[in-house]
């Protein structure tokens, strides 16, 4: 015996609301055109849409002459954006955030490890509040509070005076591209900025990654005569390198596009963000903007690539 | 057979994990307490010598209000 919406054992529900729901309920398919659209939309006009928007314009190149926009189809743009000095925005941002990323998993990886493996109760309660609360504070407050710290009478300055190091400092400050004339205004205050504003994303995902490892497989390396160092080589680096590999596409990905803390904190060589920034605004070079901002969307698209291959969108 | 849980962490673990933890909070705890400094304070620097330094700067007295 077959059952159809006839000889159904409900019987039709009357009102208008009544009859809609009787409807989804007999169409699923209509129900989850109804629940994934406004989203779809959302996603494919709002940020795909946009971002298409954006190439397309990398596409066109300002006429010198009158300042305009010239909407015709030319590589102009992209040959402008691989000059010398716009190349060495890229290779210096490039550079600032796989530098940023690998410090970042350095220092990120023995607080992950202590909170995966030792922390227990409200320890490992602490741990995680003690990642995340950094997260909760302002941006620019946490910017503002480095450029306190690394500032020439700062508090960095002090200890080092304190400490009679001072000449340590000032011998850092004088190597020739990451020094300056203090940390504020130097490579060094900029990197030191960007790990500790992106390092909680690094620590994360690598806590995930290595919460997923199994006691036992760290006790085999032990009961089998393997050091320390060689579990974490061949057993452990191995096991969390997708939970890395995830925390660094936050770490990389941010770095690249941030423009922010290299304004406040950096010297007057600019970053990618920077470059946009100043390109779309006083400028009003809004194509080479454009191209600007396709550097990294690429960068990101190949990393994400590789990321995915390694598997570290099970870590996320 | 030993049991990685039951032992503690290594000194070391321990000091990198502190280590890491207070780079993340020192910078905020810093701002907090110079939230309770006085404008006076946190605007004083050390200035650079000056070859008028030790000299008297009557000036400086008038706009103070002090002669």
């Amino acid at each position: 015996m077959t059952f159809t919406a006839e000889t159904s054992i409900l019987p039709k529900r009357a009102g208008l609301l009544g009859r809609l729901s009787d409807f989804l309920w007999k169409h699923p398919s209509v129900l989850l055109a109804i629940l994934l659209g406004p989203p779809l939309l959302w996603l494919g006009i709002i940020y795909v849409g946009s971002l298409l928007a954006l190439l397309l314009q990398s596409f066109f190149a300002i006429d010198d002459f009158s300042g305009l926009i010239n909407y015709e189809f030319t590589f102009a743009t992209y040959r402008q954006l691989l000059s010398d000095a716009n190349f060495d925005i890229i290779v210096r941002t490039v550079t600032m955030a796989a530098v940023v990323t690998l410090f970042s998993a350095i220092i990120a990886f023995p607080i992950a490890y202590y909170a995966a493996r030792y922390a227990k109760g409200k320890w490992k309660a602490i741990f995680y509040l003690g990642i995340m609360l950094p997260l909760w504070s302002s941006y620019l407050v946490k910017i503002y509070a480095w450029k306190l710290i690394l500032s020439k009478e700062g508090i960095f300055t002090w200890v080092f005076e304190k400490l009679h190091l001072i000449w340590l400092l000032d011998a850092w400050l004088a190597l020739p591209v990451i020094g300056g004339n203090s940390l504020s205004v130097s490579y060094t205050g900029t990197f030191i900025v960007f790990v500790y504003v992106w390092m909680p994303f690094m620590i994360l995902p690598i806590q995930a990654a290595l919460e997923r490892v199994p006691g036992n497989l760290i006790e085999a390396s032990s009961d089998l005569g393997g050091t320390p160092a060689q579990t974490f080589r061949h057993v452990l680096f191995p096991l969390a390198l997708p939970g890395i590999v995830a925390g660094s596409i936050f770490t990389f990905s941010l770095t690249l596009g941030d423009y922010i803390i290299p304004q406040i904190i950096g010297s007057s060589r600019l970053f990618i963000g920077q470059a946009v920034y100043a390109q779309q605004g006083t400028a009003g070079n809004i194509p080479l903007a454009a191209a600007f901002t396709v550097v990294p969307i690429v960068i990101m698209g190949v990393y994400l690539w590789a990321a995915k291959r390694m598997g570290a969108f099970d870590a996320l | 057979m030993r049991s990685d849980r039951s032992v503690s962490a290594p000194l070391g673990l321990k000091i990198a994990a502190a280590a890491g933890l207070a780079f993340l909070h020192i910078p905020i705890l810093l701002i907090f307490l110079y939230a309770f400094t006085t404008e006076e304070k946190a605007t004083s620097s050390r200035r650079p010598a000056s070859p008028c330094n030790g000299l008297p700067s009557p000036g400086i007295g008038r706009m103070s209000g002090r002669h």
